[in-house]
């Protein structure tokens, strides 16, 4: 965990708009990935969620060059993994 | 003991002041963060303008645009807190507040057209109270006044017991696993109380239980005698604190607490 959450947040907190924002961004990410949008049109539809999952990076991922999907099974066991490389210069 | 009693008009002041307050706060907490509504940002309008075909359509981009882009939005967002402080505040009973709170539910809408993203159900509280509200000042009578405090009642009902039965079906809640889980990430967590979880197992269970007895049991409120259904409003009392504080889950204490007096007039009113 990051820094611990001020003592005033609990009566205005300015961060979890954020914070929720990125599992909103992964969830739809993944939920897009899970359909099975092929590549290409996954590409080029999804162009602009390069430059969200980019935000995303930029905003909270440690590495800025990729971000790592887990797909784990029901019971939250890991399955495999996924590196995505998020720079729009990168083809996913 | 002698409750107090509630009258209509009351309930009513209450519960939309309460929840006027719960907007002004969601809507004052997006501006020191501003920068994620930037283009450039996790809540983008240039990015999510693009995410809807009808938002592309001739005429209608440009509106949204206007009334949406950065740092337009600002704007939007200074308006939407402005009007709900005021009826929050103001002297004029709510019931006499048509006109901001038609411009507050446009606001709200538009607002919640630019992204999804970052929004919770604290924000889907608000927004379904601000709708029943139009609604109920548009016919303006005392009998579309109760039915938007039978509304509100019925929706504190739902939504408690609707996150309840969605938690008892995982296994992982009903052992208490989840609670540690859910306080060791960055978003919700606490570091402190996930160490003290994550070594008491009884703990999490107990822990765990309790939410979903309070949570499951909520709908009993409808059938209890008053005095035996304040332990409920207790116990929601007592859990949206606690997830403010632990949590940062501060908007939920508003506008949950909001629905209250409406659902404490309306167990009030069946006499038992």
């Amino acid at each position: 965990m990051g820094s611990p959450r001020p003592l005033w947040a609990f009566a205005f907190n300015v961060n979890k708009r954020a914070t929720k924002g990125l599992i909103d961004v992964v969830g739809e990410f993944c939920r897009h990935l899970a359909e099975g949008v092929p590549r290409l049109e996954f590409s080029i539809a999804y162009l602009t969620f390069l430059n969200r999952i980019s935000n995303l990076q930029r905003l909270a991922m440690p590495d800025r060059t990729q971000f790592m999907l887990l797909r784990t099974d029901h019971d939250g066991h890991r399955k495999d993994e996924t590196v995505l490389y998020v720079s729009p210069f990168h083809d996913l | 003991m002698t409750l107090p009693h509630l009258t209509s008009e009351l309930a009513f002041e209450l519960t939309v002041r309460i929840s006027m307050f719960s907007i002004l706060l969601a809507s004052t907490e997006y501006l020191p963060q501003r920068d994620q509504l930037r283009d450039d940002g996790l809540m983008s309008w240039d990015v999510n303008s693009a995410r809807q075909r009808w938002y592309l359509a001739p005429g209608v981009e440009q509106a949204l645009s206007a009334v949406l882009r950065y740092p337009n939005v600002l704007i939007l967002l200074l308006a939407r807190a402005t009007l709900a402080g005021w009826v929050a505040f103001s002297p004029i009973p709510s019931s006499q507040q048509v006109v901001p709170v038609f411009i507050l539910t446009a606001l709200g809408a538009s607002f919640s057209l630019r992204s999804a993203y970052g929004q919770d159900g604290a924000d889907q509280m608000s927004w379904l109270f601000s709708v029943a509200l139009s609604a109920t000042l548009l016919v303006g009578t005392p009998g579309a006044r109760l039915v938007f405090l039978l509304f509100m009642a019925a929706q504190a009902v739902l939504s408690y017991s609707a996150a309840g039965y969605a938690k008892l079906v995982a296994p992982k809640w009903r052992d208490g696993s989840y609670l540690p889980a859910i306080f060791r990430i960055e978003a919700y967590g606490h570091r402190g109380i996930a160490e003290a979880l994550s070594k008491n197992p009884r703990l999490c269970k107990a822990a765990a239980s309790g939410l979903l007895a309070w949570e499951c049991g909520f709908p009993l409120v409808v059938v209890l005698p008053l005095p035996m259904a304040l332990p409920f409003f207790l116990g929601g009392f007592v859990f949206h604190v606690a997830a403010a504080f632990t949590m940062g889950l501060n908007c939920f204490f508003w506008s949950f607490v909001a629905t209250y007096p409406a659902l404490y007039f309306v167990l009030q009113s069946r006499g038992f």
